[in-house]
């Protein structure tokens, strides 16, 4: 299980990480893990107001249908529309071409309120 | 009450397998993918460690007046030798399992029941007769299917019979060196295929020589791609498509129901299905690109909620997004426009042919 340092985490194991002034959003190599194949993924308008926590997407796996939340309030600036006909990067490279969606964040700290990549580690650890 | 894991679960385990809990037992749900696995069933073959899956056997003189009671479809046609699908019904008509029923010698009958239903299956034996009228052997016994155009190819190296001479529902009682085991060509997949039957002891050994010697044709499957490849040729899964209330003519199984053979366990309430009209039946579904369909969605048609979805999936052979549901009688014409979803998020579909998977080639069989 892969967890990158300098990302930040959810409890429902989305990542997200700062990347000049927005927010890049993603989910982490153990939710894809979790998943498997990953075969559709359903993802917030651009231009849409997310709250933090709020469900926006969903993920579609072989097996499942998973939620997709915004780990912090923002506003939806652009998507990932390579997922469209390739959601399979979900699972290839979830910290980078499998990355969702990002926001320009309505306060850029909030960031930090979420788990680090150690912490995330002993979460997934200790729930799994 | 822990899970139960098979003779096999090791092995699993040590493959790097997902467990998930089905039925009560620790069981592998994919080894790589789902995808991957629901194709390589498809191209080449699979093996699945069904021995979930429960076998009890029915002995004796009476043995087959008790099956023909339980079950739906006429089993006095099945020589030694020879299975077949069909329902254990219950009062009311309704579908208490789907099993498969194997003469397996002259006064000896196998009956494999699903994993979920085992212990029902055993009590409702149990009532109606007595215990000692059969043995659970459920817990003795190691289940590997064989699934895939190769199966027949790679199976023949294991064994001394000529498989050619072995159609759809044969049973053969042979053995893989010095074990005996007990070989079916059945199976769920839609595929050519076999069950193979050993006890317990001998499970690590036939599942090794399964693989060693399918080599790169064959790959350890499953229970997702189970799942995907038996909804692709519409085969009833208990649960999803039937259960209890069901009526065996409205899920497409009024075949397996034979009202000649004789009295049965509901035939009067199963008669009385056959002459009412059906309100609702099972029809196949073609949804719109976005969320894949799943067990648990309705169906709509002008606003209004008319139906279930019983199974979905997107399909790892086409990648259209297919589903089961019932839907009342005069929206399942073939091209039929509905919507399926939720209340807060439906996607068109419309009523395609199923199955939704026909297999390209005939097993090589001798005829």
């Amino acid at each position: 299980m892969d967890i990158k340092d300098n990302f930040h985490y959810s409890e429902s194991h989305e990542w997200a990480r700062l990347e000049g002034s927005e927010v890049l959003i993603g989910i982490s190599d153990y939710a894809q893990e979790e998943l498997g194949d990953v075969v559709y993924v359903e993802l917030p308008d651009v231009g849409s107001k997310l709250g933090a926590g709020e469900e926006c997407g969903m993920i579609d796996s072989a097996k499942t249908t998973s939620p997709l939340n915004s780990p912090v309030a923002g506003t939806v600036i652009r998507i990932n529309d390579e997922l469209a006909d390739h959601p399979e990067l979900v699972n290839k490279s979830p910290y980078d071409e499998g990355w969702m969606f990002a926001l320009e964040p309505d306060n850029p700290g909030d960031i930090e309120q979420m788990m680090s990549a150690a912490d995330y580690r002993k979460f997934v650890e200790e729930s799994g | 009450m822990s899970p139960k894991q098979t003779a096999l679960y090791n092995w699993h385990n040590e493959a790097g397998a997902r467990i998930i809990e089905f039925a009560g037992f620790e069981m592998p749900v994919w080894y790589t993918s789902v995808n991957d696995e629901h194709r390589k069933v498809r191209e080449t073959a699979g093996a699945f460690d069904l021995s979930h899956m429960g076998e009890f056997f029915f002995s004796g003189p009476e043995a087959l007046e008790r099956i023909q009671w339980l079950t739906s479809n006429n089993a006095s046609k099945l020589k030694t030798g020879r299975a077949q699908y069909t329902l254990v019904t219950n009062e009311k008509g309704g579908i208490r399992d789907d099993v498969i029923v194997y003469h397996v010698d002259d006064d000896r009958w196998m009956m494999v029941v699903n994993a979920a239903n085992v212990d029902k299956i055993r009590q409702h034996v149990i009532d109606r007769f007595s215990a000692d009228v059969f043995e659970d052997r459920s817990d003795d016994i190691t289940l590997v299917a064989l699934q895939g155009r190769k199966a027949s190819e790679i199976l023949g190296k294991l064994i001394s019979d000529d498989l050619t001479k072995y159609s759809p529902f044969s049973v053969i009682k042979t053995k893989f060196g010095d074990i005996p085991m007990t070989v079916a060509r059945t199976g769920y997949t839609g595929e050519d295929g076999f069950e193979l039957f050993v006890e317990n002891d001998h499970a690590l050994k036939l599942w090794e020589a399964v693989l060693e010697t399918g080599g790169d044709e064959i790959a350890p499957i499953g229970l997702g791609a189970r799942d995907t490849l038996r909804l692709e040729v519409c085969y009833s899964l208990y649960g999803n498509e039937i259960g209890e209330d069901s009526n065996p003519y409205a899920a497409n199984l009024g075949w397996v129901v034979k009202l000649k053979k004789g009295d049965f366990l509901g035939r009067d309430a199963i008669v009385a299905m056959k002459e009412a009209p059906l309100a609702v039946k099972l029809a196949g579904l073609e949804v719109e690109p976005g969320p894949v369909p799943r067990h648990g969605m309705k169906v709509f048609s002008n606003g209004n909620e008319v139906g279930d979805v019983t199974s979905g999936c997107l399909s790892p052979m086409d990648g259209r997004r297919i589903a089961l549901a019932y839907m009342p009688v005069e929206l399942t014409e073939i091209g039929t426009k509905v919507q399926i979803g939720t209340d807060a998020r439906k996607s068109g579909a419309k009523v395609v042919e199923t199955p939704f998977y026909k297999r390209p080639y005939e097993p090589a069989i001798d005829k």
